[in-house]
């Protein structure tokens, strides 16, 4: 397995660069679906084959918290530029990662917080994560999706 | 760190003239990635951490390394390679933070319609 290079202090975009030139991308089996508005049908969360790869691999991504941050900033009615963009590249890369810890990494950063911080609170579950041959085999009435009324979150993916 | 580096701020030709690196390195795609639709995946990319399927014909791109503010330019296209008719086209959705950007396929008369999606965005990363 190649080292990954120290990488603290270098600019994410560029080791990003080096992951695609050193890393066999892993395409990922796990999807997660979510309701963030009851208006609006499930929507479905598909992990970058590179960068589930740098997950893997550790030392290239930074605490998933940095972008809960940035996030925090751009919500900021004055919010104009980020200045804090030194955060993803200063701060300390996680370590290696297994495809499910790398998952649970990937909606603290990409699924809206108001939908994982108490996905399972409500009458259903507000996400759920399955593996691709989970879902529907056509997208026939897409826009139509929701999460099943009786499904379990803790029920074991098939 | 093990990276090879070369320091320039002008290319210089024989003949054709010079140019400023700088050229090279804020014009460059700082994100791209495809998508089909039909089967969900996400083939080539560069720094994007996943797509969401948001509907039919529409997917939002989410970045690893976010743009610094939201006034970059993605573009967004699509194809008519299994002889839809009529033509599938792609275009970007007006939300758009700086860590993540939409895209819409589009028919001309039928409206959002799922297809492959291809996408990179011009920008200034944070």
């Amino acid at each position: 397995m190649i080292n990954t290079p120290s990488f603290q202090g270098t600019h994410l975009w560029d080791r990003l660069c080096w992951a695609k030139e050193n890393l066999e991308s892993h395409q990922s089996d796990y999807r997660v679906v979510y309701e963030d508005s009851v208006d609006e049908c499930a929507k479905i969360l598909v992990p970058d084959p590179n960068w589930m790869a740098c997950a893997l691999q550790g030392g290239i991504l930074p605490p998933v918290e940095v972008y809960w941050m940035l996030a925090q900033d751009e919500a900021q009615p004055d919010f104009k530029k980020h200045t804090r963009g030194y955060l993803l590249h200063n701060s300390k890369p996680i370590e290696a990662m297994t495809e499910e810890q790398a998952i649970e990494y990937l909606i603290m950063k990409d699924v809206p917080q108001s939908v994982w911080r108490d996905y399972d609170s409500g009458n259903k579950p507000k996400m759920v994560i399955c593996r691709k041959e989970q879902l529907p085999g056509t997208r026939e009435w897409r826009n139509a999706w929701k999460i099943s009324e009786d499904i379990k979150a803790t029920e074991q993916a098939a | 760190m093990a990276l090879g580096k070369i320091k320039a701020d002008t290319l210089e030709h024989s003949t054709a003239g010079s140019l400023d690196t700088s050229y090279v390195v804020n014009g460059s795609a700082k994100a791209w990635g495809r998508v089909s639709l039909g089967g969900q995946t996400l083939k080539s990319s560069l720094n994007v951490s996943g797509i969401t399927d948001i509907g039919v014909g529409q997917t939002q791109w989410t970045l690893v390394s976010s743009f610094s503010d939201s006034d970059y330019n993605p573009v967004v296209s699509s194809d008519n390679s299994s002889g839809a008719n009529p033509a599938r086209f792609g275009g970007r959705d007006s939300s758009q933070a700086t860590g993540s950007y939409r895209g819409i396929c589009s028919t001309t008369n039928n409206g959002e319609t799922d297809g492959s999606l291809f996408s990179c965005a011009f920008g200034d990363l944070a």
